[in-house]
């Protein structure tokens, strides 16, 4: 269905992006927030990817699909605009000492709209690379081949950010929800 | 599956960052990336025109510089002696004009294309 797309823009036909653009705006906006956490400059990451894309789109060979090609140059887009940010801090929670099941059943005592807002705020302190690969292992659902080829990184060293991440994100949100788990504890 | 007890398995700990509040964009964002592109485009075929154009002007200025410096020596010859006979010391009046105008088209047009090409640039960068 892409490809048919794809070769109508190739030859001229500038409308037939915007069926690329609808189909795979939400996704490229969601990666690009994991890592730069804010819509504004998410929203520019996506245009500034989706204009990169059409420009580079006659050197697209279809090895990857274009979803996989895109995100890739969302990505790489995401990881500029972050390097001009100054870093804000985040938790060094490496040290922490983390009860998974505590933290699961607290945060499900909580409202939804609560649990959201703490687990968005978990993320958003997460260092950039690991909530990319969480966001993309746990929320796109994508596998390790296909992350491979967005991170440009191996399986293995993927499944090391993986694991740390995880342990990261769960010692972050244990931070977070301190108070309610004192109630528990 | 996970055996330690005090691990969420991967279910569970998949189940808790998918509630992670969705980010929302704005719903004229696809519009906005379709505006620009648009625009790039019309960009590109000014640019197209610009180019081409200016490579036809660029080329028959040279012609017509190699044929008033004498490139073209037989033809030149032929041509100065018909100016010459017309009105002595026409063909030099009439070269040193051709010159000066076939420069200035020269420079003008290679303007032209040199700042088309360095607006392109400065759209992709």
């Amino acid at each position: 269905m892409d490809s048919q797309y794809i070769k109508r823009v190739t030859e001229g036909d500038v409308d037939s992006f915007r069926f690329l653009v609808e189909k795979y705006q939400k996704k490229a906006f969601s990666v690009a927030f994991s890592i730069v956490h804010n819509q504004p400059e998410a929203e520019d990451v996506v245009q500034e990817s989706f204009i990169r894309a059409y420009r580079k789109l006659s050197s697209f060979r279809g090895d990857s699909s274009f979803s996989t090609w895109l995100l890739r140059i969302v990505v790489n887009e995401s990881i500029k605009i972050h390097r001009k940010k100054k870093l804000e801090a985040t938790y060094t929670a490496d040290s922490i000492t983390v009860y998974e099941p505590e933290i699961n059943q607290s945060i499900g005592k909580l409202k939804d709209e609560e649990q959201r807002k703490y687990i968005s705020l978990a993320m958003k302190q997460m260092p950039p690379r690991e909530a990319l690969v969480l966001h993309l292992f746990y929320i796109e659902d994508m596998n390790l081949k296909q992350m491979e080829e967005i991170l440009e990184l191996n399986a293995d060293h993927i499944k090391v950010i993986l694991f740390r991440a995880r342990k990261q994100f769960l010692a972050i949100l244990q931070l977070e929800l301190k108070h309610e788990l004192k109630s528990i504890l | 599956m996970n055996t330690n007890s005090n691990e969420l398995t991967e279910l569970e700990f998949r189940g808790l960052l998918q509630k992670n509040e969705a980010p929302k964009f704005s719903p004229d964002l696809s519009n906005t990336i379709m505006e620009q592109i648009y625009s790039i485009e019309a960009q590109r075929k000014v640019y197209l025109k610009y180019s081409n154009r200016s490579w036809i002007f660029i080329a028959i200025a040279l012609l017509l510089s190699m044929f008033t410096m004498g490139s073209f020596s037989f033809i030149q010859v032929a041509y100065a002696g018909y100016l010459n006979q017309l009105f002595p010391g026409l063909y030099d009046l009439f070269s040193i004009i051709l010159v000066i105008l076939v420069a200035s088209l020269f420079l003008y047009q290679l303007n032209q294309l040199i700042s088309s090409f360095y607006r392109k640039i400065d759209l992709a960068s």
